[in-house]
């Protein structure tokens, strides 16, 4: 809005806007998820919705919805305030955008967006990203594990307007709707994403009646400034420095020998937060990259769930964070490069973050997460209905240990939100699968004095043939221990055909067949643990052992704890020895090679600002 | 007496009556006395000087099953499973509702993994056995069950939504040969999805045996003092529950509190003939909303106990209730971010607000009614609890000393952000489902509604207030007048365009005929019966469905995708004519109406001859102004009142903003046109 006003809006005012605004955005939320047409919505949340100003600026969001889609909402609709102008939209006007090198993540997330006019002037946008479950290119549901350019992953619509004054326009209808592979679903979707739109603008609408737009203006401009105050306040709590960490993608899933480092500095200085990645890899051949926007969407959720998770995402929420970000490495990339799997990296990139923060902050971050968008879906013709079906979900898996708390389990992952996994009732009802578990994974969290939170383990039975997509992650680099705490049981899918005694492991796919009677096991991977596992207390060790979240070998293996099968009596003597022996080790283990656990090290708080954390993988 | 309900809450019991033949109401209200909330109930009939042997019926409202959830007293819980999938429940959805926030966890689930016992079986989605189920580890279960102490059961098996037949025998089972309180799926929710289900299972296996032992407590006091009629409760529906019920399906009473106002708020559609109703509460700590069209209730199939971001699910019908956080002693205060906030945090009845004089030392709501003369300092409560003004006003002081607000903008901003939190809350529970809150009155009640009312319902553009007598005690009042609901329903789950229609009437049939056996179950004579027939229809690849009201015969199947599409619409604004619609549950919903309590109606004059007095009080849109103020107890049927004026009575007070006219209608009601000044 307009950035030259200098009202000031007296607090109680402000608050009125404020709760105003938050209160039109849950209506238009609420109703997209309760009228979009694809589960992937409605079910899985993969959507976000905000207000814009006419420049692009986020006013505000909904609280819903998928955390990495927020951080740049405002990136597409500057796009097309440069191809439009300010004066080229007219009020029922919809756009849809997913152009790859603006939005700069896979094609599925399209971006819908309406201007908002008050007096025949242009005043904002309300707008909304939701994951299509298809938009062309070379596989069902369009994210392909092998594909080498944007070309290869669906339609590109570049702020295209798809209604012109409230009328559709049928052209681009019909090249949209012959160019995927859903359009009754996408359409349904599409309408949802309209009346989102129309039902927020009408009441900003109506708020600007009733308190004048230089009121709204001016409120807006001092909640950003609101926003980031607290934020550099918050920032300036922490010590000045530069805070390293490493971690590295299992592969591209075009050259699978080939790791992908992703490096990350976090700078402070006085109230100023930078975050380099400078050193990360190069973009990939394969489809795991994302544009500049998915480095800074990446930052962006770290910066607020590690330091201002309370506050609302808008404009000024992150004015105090910079990002150094080279062109060209695999969350910056460029020159129409495959972006399918983009969603993958950005949750070990956020990991890593928060690795770097832990020197520092480690009270606010946790040990690494499963961390594995661990997509999967079903698809091909139903031979009951004679019609193609495609189902997908994320895995669920460990969240790494908290500080003082063990990892909860299980979740989505870092750049998921309030988004639900699809009940396994409706997946038979409705898809030739048969669900026959849905279990924790014992010995799989990381162990520690708190350990991380459990992973999965889901098994179907196809009963067609099918096909099958999945990319699981973090194989090579398991999701990490801080403190001397232990890295989790990584993640993947084991496949056991009719006929053929031994299973097939798989991490990535694309169109991988399945013949009727095939059994899937969807296993997702633990959460790290906090502190060395021998400091854990024994009681807690024969609980987990009690519940079977740990075996009775794990308990000696991971914990040294010695406990009976079936009294759980521990052998206490023996016990302690094993503890000891465990403490030892680690300490010799340091004293030999100090780079690796170095996390472990307590070191005072002036040499803290240049150590380099290297995570054990 | 003749009928007489007592609604039990966390601060204070309520009580109303009214006498059969004479048509006399009364009311009492005590301090409720946990956990021998009985006590209460009759220190209540002794303060209405009632006769416990002359009540014939006693309806109750009670908190019992919500207070066992959250203080997580229930029994000791195990759950039967079927092989495969005994971690679903403390699986769940995976979500997290607190998107940034990186500590974040759900509560526990109320059976520790090593009492959730898994028994080979399974059925398909369709109804058909795959795997018959296996007797001898059911025998093993059971005796497990008896060796580990466990105290209830629930049972939910994988699909039980369309065959319930391992879980019937197993229920069979378990009640012959344990001594377990025994809670099946089916016996609750006939519905798809598994997690939420089985969470609905375990949440009745852990309140039952509390339950029970609740009402044979609280049945057994009353009768103790000669109380020789029926026992009733009151059901998270909206309807009345007989003893049995509750023993079998306790869960239904985990929203018994807010039925009543609902059911009060029905009545006064039915005697006003107004038809679009939206029932608006305010007490202490929050503010509740909910719709009321035709003489029905807006009802939910799924609720989450402990709320939606961490706590529990239940699949089963809870009228819609959208409650917030704003009530009479929400405390003002400054956040992180230095901005002005109203509640959630509450001073609750204890310490309470600045002027109660208790210790409470932060402002509140009540604080900031109370300086801008909205509220009487020597009143209050009839008098009773007389306010002081002075800590009010120091309390907001130190509020406004941080703000740099002075302390009249300060209070006025209180009550203006209070109204929009609740404004939010009506709009809830009207526009998100699809109405359009301006063709609907607002029945405002409870201790401080009246009071906000006539300012939220601006905020919203409604055009009438009813605010009935007694406003303080209606929850009370309202459940002398709800019915007896059973929802039954069954899934048919199929597309409408392959559906056999006979198949649907059959079951149809069969639905109402097992409402009308719980009715005869109650065992007395209902005035009449209604059963209203309802399809929960998607179009095909939606997970959620909406509740279709459907006519008595209807064999047509465009009828059927008419009225779907007239109801997806009217809620979600757009409908698709070539998609094809989805019929899941066939739902029934059987009333019995028993005979209404005839209250004498108001007809003696007041007196009409006492003047008002006069104060300065403070309205939205015309800040302080002299105004006049009335008891509710002089105003005479038929007299008009503009606004400003407040109107004070025993436990509330009505606030009137200029431009706006009130008037008493035949039963008391004060009825407020919006916008109206002669």
């Amino acid at each position: 809005m307009n950035a030259q006003l200098q009202k000031t809006v007296d607090p109680v005012t402000l608050e009125i806007i404020r709760n105003l605004l938050i209160a039109i955005l849950d209506e238009g939320e609420l109703n997209l998820e309760r009228t979009a047409f694809s589960r992937i919505i409605y079910e899985v949340k993969d959507y976000c919705f905000g207000l814009l100003d006419k420049h692009g600026r986020i006013i505000a969001q909904s609280r819903g919805g998928i955390p990495t889609f927020m951080a740049d909402l405002g990136e597409p609709v500057c796009d097309g305030l440069q191809i439009y102008g300010e004066d080229g939209f007219d009020p029922g006007d919809v756009l849809l955008m997913n152009y790859a090198e603006v939005c700069g993540q896979h094609l599925n997330n399209m971006v819908l967006y309406m201007p908002i006019h008050w007096e025949g002037k242009l005043i904002g946008f309300a707008a909304t990203r939701a994951h299509w479950t298809d938009v062309g290119g070379g596989v069902v549901g369009s994210s392909a594990n092998n594909t080498t350019e944007i070309f290869q992953e669906g339609i590109q619509l570049r702020s295209v307007k798809v209604y012109k004054r409230g009328k559709p326009d049928e052209e681009i209808m019909r090249i949209l709707r012959h160019n995927i592979r859903f359009p009754e679903l996408s359409f349904g979707d599409m309408a949802a994403q309209i009346g989102a739109c129309k039902l927020t603008s009408a009441r900003l609408l109506e708020m600007i009646r009733k308190y004048g737009l230089d009121t709204i203006e001016s409120s807006v401009r001092q909640i950003w400034d609101q926003s980031e105050a607290y934020a550099r306040q918050q920032i300036s709590l922490i010590p000045d420095g530069r805070y390293e960490a490493e971690s590295f993608l299992d592969d591209d899933g075009v050259d699978l020998e080939r790791t992908l480092p992703v490096k990350v500095a976090v700078i402070v200085k006085g109230d100023e937060f930078t975050v380099d990645f400078t050193g990360t890899a190069p973009q990939s051949r394969g489809p795991m990259n994302s544009g500049r926007s998915g480095g800074y969407a990446a930052a962006r959720v770290a910066f607020k769930s590690a330091l201002v998770p309370n506050l609302p995402p808008n404009d000024g929420t992150f004015r105090a964070l910079k990002v150094v970000l080279p062109e060209g490495t695999l969350i910056s990339a460029v020159n129409n490069a495959p972006l399918s799997r983009w969603n993958i990296t950005s949750k070990t990139v956020i990991d890593t973050i928060y690795l770097a923060l832990s020197q520092v902050i480690p009270e606010r971050v946790n040990a690494g997460h499963h961390a594995a968008q661990g997509t999967y879906s079903f698809f091909g013709l139903d031979r009951t209905s004679g019609r193609r079906f495609v189902t997908q979900d994320s895995a669920l898996g460990g969240w790494g240990a908290r500080h003082g708390a063990d990892g909860f389990s299980p979740l989505k992952t870092t750049t998921h939100g309030d988004t639900r996994n699809v009940p396994l009732e409706v997946e038979e009802l409705c898809y030739p699968l048969l669900p026959l578990c849905y279990e924790w994974r014992p010995d799989t969290a990381g162990a520690g004095e708190f350990r991380g939170g459990l992973g999965l383990r889901k098994v179907y039975r196809v009963l067609q043939d099918c096909n099958m997509n999945f990319a699981f992650e973090r194989n090579k680099c398991p999701p990490w221990g801080l403190f001397g705490g232990k890295s989790a049981k990584t993640g993947g899918v084991l496949v056991r055909r009719p006929g053929k005694a031994e299973p097939e492991w798989h991490v990535k796919a694309t169109n991988l067949r399945l013949e009727a009677g095939t059994t899937v096991e969807v296993l997702s991977a633990g959460g790290g643990g906090r502190g060395h596992p021998a400091k854990r207390a024994v009681e807690r060790v024969v609980e987990d052992v009690r519940q079977g979240y740990v075996t009775v070998e794990g308990a000696k293996r991971d914990y040294g704890v010695i406990v009976d099968a079936v009294t759980l009596a521990v052998d206490a003597k023996a016990t302690g020895a094993l503890r000891q022996r465990m403490l030892h080790a680690e300490e010799e283990k340091f004293a030999s090679n100090p780079a690796v656990p170095a996390v472990t090290r307590t070191v005072p708080p002036s040499s803290l600002s240049d150590l380099r954390i290297r995570t054990g993988c | 007496m003749s009928i007489v309900a007592v609604d039990v809450g966390g601060t204070f019991t309520d009580l109303a009556a009214v006498d059969g033949g004479s048509g006399e109401l009364r009311f009492s209200k005590s301090l409720s006395t946990p956990p021998e909330f009985e006590r209460a109930a009759l220190d209540c009939l002794a303060k209405a000087h009632i006769d416990p042997r002359s009540v014939k019926i006693l309806r109750h409202g009670t908190t019992v099953v919500m207070n066992t959830l959250l203080e997580r007293k229930g029994a000791k819980t195990a759950l039967i499973t079927t092989i495969g999938f005994r971690d679903v429940l403390e699986i769940g959805r995976g979500n997290r509702p607190e998107a940034f926030n990186l500590q974040y966890e759900r509560l526990p689930s109320f059976v520790p993994r090593i009492h959730r016992y898994e028994v080979p079986e399974r059925i398909d989605a369709h109804g058909k056995v795959l795997q018959a189920l296996d007797r001898d580890a059911l025998r093993a279960i059971a005796k497990k069950l008896v060796s580990e102490g466990i105290e209830a059961v629930a049972v939910c098996l994988f699909n039980s939504w369309c065959n319930p037949q391992h879980e019937i025998e197993i229920g069979t089972y378990l009640r012959a040969k344990t001594s377990c309180s025994v809670s099946c799926s089916y016996e609750i929710s006939r519905e798809i999805r598994e997690h939420e289900r089985t969470s609905t299972s375990v949440l009745n296996a852990y309140v039952a045996p509390k339950a029970a032992s609740y009402v044979t407590r609280f049945d057994g006091a009353l009768r103790k003092s000669g109380f020789k009629g029926q026992l009733y409760l009151m059901g998270s529906n909206g309807g009345v529950l007989t003893e049995e019920d509750t023993r079998l399906r306790p869960l239904l009473l985990v929203e018994s509190g807010p039925v009543g106002g609902v059911a009060g708020t029905i009545e006064i559609g039915a005697r006003t003939g107004l038809r679009k109703l939206i029932a608006f509460d305010m007490g202490g700590t929050t503010a509740k909303a909910a719709l009321v069209e035709d003489g029905e209730a807006s009802v939910s199939s799924l609720y989450w106990v402990a709320g939606y971001e961490r706590g529990y699910p239940v699949q089963a019908a809870v009228l819609d209730i959208v409650e917030i956080g704003t009530g009479g002693g929400s405390i003002a205060g400054v956040n992180e971010l230095g901005a002005l906030e109203v509640g959630p945090r509450s001073a609750s009845a204890v310490p309470g607000p600045a002027c109660y004089a208790r210790g409470g030392e932060e402002p509140t709501i009540t604080d900031a009614n109370l300086l801008l003369g909205r509220l009487d300092a020597k009143h209050f409560f009839g008098g009773a609890m007389p306010l002081r003004r002075d800590l009010a006003e120091a309390a907001l002081g130190r509020l406004g000393d941080k703000l740099h607000q002075p302390v009249m903008a300060l209070a006025s901003g209180i009550v203006q952000i209070a109204t929009l939190n609740m404004a939010s809350a009506v709009r809830r529970v009207s526009i998100e489902r699809g109405y359009d809150p301006r063709d609907f009155s607002m029945v405002a009640f409870g201790g401080a509604g009246p009071l906000h009312a006539v300012a939220v319902a601006q905020e919203i553009g409604m055009r009438q207030v009813i605010i009935p007598p007694n406003p303080g005690h209606f929850s009370a009042y309202g459940m002398l007048f709800a019915d007896f609901r059973y929802d039954v329903t069954g899934t048919i789950a199929c597309s409408l365009d392959e559906m056999d229609l006979a198949r649907a009437q059959k079951l149809f049939t069969e639905l109402e005929e097992e409402g009308s056996r719980q009715l005869a179950g109650i065992g007395i004579p209902f005035e009449s019966l209604r059963y209203t027939r309802y399809a929960e229809m998607r179009y095909e690849r939606q997970e959620y469905t909406i509740k279709v009201r459907l006519p008595a015969q209807c064999d047509d199947r465009k009828e059927w995708r008419r009225l779907f599409e007239e109801s997806y619409r009217r809620r979600f604004g757009h409908s698709s004519s070539d998609v094809g619609v989805d019929v899941v549950v066939l739902r029934v919903v059987v009333d019995g109406r028993s005979a209404r309590p005839q209250e004498k109606a108001k007809t003696e004059p007041g007196t009409g001859a006492i003047p008002p007095t006069q104060r300065p009080a403070w309205f939205e849109d015309t800040g302080m102004v002299a105004c006049q103020v009335w008891q509710r107890r002089d105003l005479a049927v038929g007299r008009r009142i503009q606004g400003p004026a407040v109107i004070e009575e025993e436990a509330s007070t009505t606030v009137l903003p200029a431009g706006n006219e009130a008037e008493i209608d035949a039963f008391g009601n004060i009825i407020i046109t919006l916008g109206k000044s002669s």
